[in-house]
């Protein structure tokens, strides 16, 4: 439960990244990602991640710039590893010099700062917007798709129903959990989504005629006449 | 209470299924929790070998399966984009625009696809086959497995190779380390369905 109800792990301040406008703040984190991804450099992988750690102390949250490090580090491994042997055992058999391995631990390690660079960028927003904000900021995003048939308000909807139901799936994990542990039965996948499924279906279930009741979603077509009334 | 309204027509999009709209944005919405929360759960041990496989991919394929093309796509989608607008609902509890970056951007992309593909094969097969017995189950588990196959690991070897610069055949090396545990995930998803379809047959009720 406690692992799950930490959802939105936003850290309340008046700085001016906390103030930017969310959509400015997706700007930046887009451009770090397409950047590091793009252009591959060792200068501006440094020049992004330079850029994300002034950001988190213009935030006041330095210290949360190495705080994903303890999770991550493993899965940078890999990365730094995959890329190491694409580059020195792989991509020079047509080529007649042998692999340089200064530059290969070199590039290497621009992806891995790179990646990191993006990663971290991504939970700053996170950290310095509020969850509701971030929750209006999707539906104004809904928004942009109404020609193509998306109903905001439904998907916006949708995306309340998500939230809310994360920590009761969460909880329906634990008490099957711990109820196959009581019995002494080892848990295996199956023993362990099967009721979890059950329930939640049900929960689904349940959750629409709560909707239904309520006269959620608005139907399209008295929103439609709501926007062209006068 | 039931009374107030009462025989009230079920309000569908596009009669595209038999679920009022309520019930639509509720189980999408649930679906996407479900994918989220197996995302977030540490490794199970599997089968005799005890090879720990993690349950995200297992839930975007039972949602496929078990919801249909539409529903399931609608729901993985959500799911999607939640986690690149910042909620941290990938597997480490990552979240946010900068896993496009990262390793396993293919593979999220790929999971709505996937999940439609799933669905609308698996209602091909509920449709064809209805009253058989264990074939029919054996055809929705290729129906999971073709959908991976066709979208979850072409993209994700795809992704690896533009967000890690690798070559083809290191992405592909790393991407088979996930075949077996694929397998896996795609039967226990089908052997979960299978219940789901008789505890909820409705479920099976759909046009996609």
């Amino acid at each position: 439960m406690t692992t799950f109800a930490r959802l939105f792990d936003h850290r309340p301040g008046s700085s001016p990244v906390h103030r930017a406008p969310l959509g400015l703040k997706y700007l930046v984190v887009l451009a770090v990602t397409v950047l590091v991804v793009s252009w591959r450099a060792p200068l501006v992988a440094l020049a992004a991640l330079a850029v994300v750690v002034v950001l988190h102390g213009a935030a006041g949250l330095i210290g949360e710039f190495l705080a994903p490090l303890r999770r991550l580090w493993p899965l940078l491994l890999v990365v730094g590893l995959a890329r190491w042997i694409s580059e020195v055992w792989v991509r020079p058999a047509g080529q007649a010099a042998g692999p340089d391995v200064g530059a290969a631990v070199l590039n290497a390690g621009v992806v891995v700062v790179g990646v990191y660079a993006a990663l971290t960028a991504a939970r700053l927003l996170l950290l310095t917007t509020p969850g509701p904000d971030l929750l209006d900021g999707m539906e104004r995003f809904f928004g942009l798709f109404r020609p193509l048939g998306v109903h905001p308000q439904a998907a916006a909807l949708a995306v309340n129903v998500m939230v809310r139901s994360i920590p009761w799936v969460g909880t329906a994990v634990e008490e099957t959990s711990e109820a196959l542990a009581a019995r002494g039965v080892r848990r295996t996948p199956q023993r362990l989504m099967l009721p979890v499924l059950v329930a939640t279906v049900g929960y689904a279930r349940a959750t629409g005629e709560a909707l239904a009741a309520r006269g959620l979603p608005d139907e399209p077509e008295h929103r439609h006449q709501e926007d062209t009334a006068p | 209470m039931s009374s107030s309204v009462p025989a009230q027509p079920h309000r569908t999009v596009h009669g595209a299924s038999a679920l009022p709209v309520p019930t639509q944005v509720a189980v999408t919405g649930v679906f996407a929790a479900l994918i989220a929360v197996a995302a977030m759960l540490p490794p199970i041990p599997v089968g005799g070998f005890g090879v720990p496989i993690t349950l995200q991919t297992f839930a975007v394929m039972l949602t496929g399966i078990v919801l249909g093309a539409r529903l399931g796509f609608l729901a993985v989608l959500l799911y999607l984009v939640a986690g690149l607008a910042g909620l941290p609902v990938f597997s480490g509890f990552s979240g946010g625009l900068g896993v496009l970056a990262g390793p396993s951007a293919g593979y999220l992309l790929a999971f709505p696809l996937a999940a439609a593909l799933a669905g609308a094969l698996t209602t091909l097969v509920l449709r064809r086959t209805a009253g058989r017995g264990f074939g029919r189950w054996a055809l929705v588990f290729l129906s999971a497995m073709v959908a991976s196959f066709t979208f979850v690991h072409p993209m994700g070897i795809g992704g690896m190779m533009i967000a890690l610069e690798l070559d083809v055949i290191t992405a592909l090396g790393a991407d088979m380390v996930f075949w077996p545990g694929d397998v896996l995930k795609n039967v226990l998803a089908t052997a979960v369905a299978v219940t789901l379809f008789r505890a909820f047959p409705g479920l099976a009720q759909r046009r996609w």
